[in-house]
């Protein structure tokens, strides 16, 4: 895999405040008090584009914004405080908050064909190379 | 500051101040059998009438997970797989894979035979009930 390809992607913001399954977004990601997450992200490339997982536990379609505005790609998710009423804690292992990732896109990615599912706060989201930008293989005949 | 005052208003906030201190008190660290840092990370409440076990476990079909409950020990087992591309590549791998098992040691009062369980947005929700002789009554007092 060359390193141009390694480029398809690059993240914007990272910054570090680690619970054991939550590492917490810089101040700058955040435009509201109280604590977001970074979610955290499979990317994996293929010929044809980026596939992309990110976990957003406690997000679901409504709650989740996901969009390219220059060549960033942001996804965003707000979580809902509802059933946590009536409730105290006596174990935590995890706090509660919204989710925040960005990225750069590369130029090869397709930005008018992106995709997206959510499944139980797990959002799949499909990036598409442009047609020039995906490997061709060249014919070659023999004389 | 306008923030200071909406801290209280905001429940997202509150809700957020409340499991840190949780999280920031040494018997709040008690009974997760498995450690504070395997994954998939527990959080154990009380209720009024009840206990309740959430658990963060995005992008599984419900089937892929087993709970299992044997005396007041609630075990969640299960598997999250990695994604399987065909001639891709990984620019990056974040999210945990893998088989998972953890144990909570509830309360004496939790009846785990009663509980029941649901799972959305990736959250895997337990609901115990106490045990009918650990609920709480009033007892009325009759006079003379």
């Amino acid at each position: 895999m060359s390193q141009a390809n390694r480029e398809s992607e690059r993240e914007i913001e990272r910054q570090s405040k680690h619970e054991s399954f939550k590492e917490e977004a810089s101040s700058v990601e955040q435009t509201r008090a109280g604590r977001t997450y970074l979610s955290r992200v499979d990317i994996v490339e293929t010929e044809d584009g980026l596939l992309l997982w990110a976990d957003l536990p406690g997000v679901d379609e409504a709650s989740l914004d996901v969009r390219v505005e220059d060549a960033i790609l942001t996804i965003a998710g707000t979580v809902s405080p509802a059933g946590y009423e009536d409730l105290s804690p006596l174990y935590t292992e995890y706090n509660v908050g919204n989710f925040f990732r960005q990225f750069r896109l590369s130029e090869q990615v397709d930005q008018d064909r992106i995709e997206g599912r959510v499944n139980q706060g797990t959002l799949e989201l499909s990036l598409p190379k442009l047609e020039k930008a995906k490997p061709r293989r060249i014919q070659i005949s023999a004389r | 500051m306008a923030r200071t005052s909406s801290f209280h208003l905001d429940p997202l906030l509150r809700l957020q101040d409340q499991l840190q201190r949780a999280f920031e008190r040494p018997a709040g660290r008690w009974h997760g059998l498995s450690g504070p840092s395997a994954f998939p990370p527990v959080n154990v409440f009380e209720g009024s009438d009840g206990y309740v076990v959430k658990i963060e476990i995005p992008g599984l079909s419900p089937e892929a997970i087993a709970i299992e409950s044997r005396g007041t020990t609630l075990q969640v087992r299960g598997s999250r797989k990695a994604p399987e591309v065909e001639r891709g590549s990984f620019h990056r791998r974040e999210r945990w894979s893998g088989e998972f098992n953890r144990a909570v040691e509830l309360p004496e009062e939790a009846d785990p035979a009663r509980a029941e369980a649901s799972y959305d947005r990736g959250i895997l929700v337990v609901r115990i009930p106490r045990r009918a002789e650990a609920v709480r009554r009033n007892i009325p007092i009759t006079g003379s």
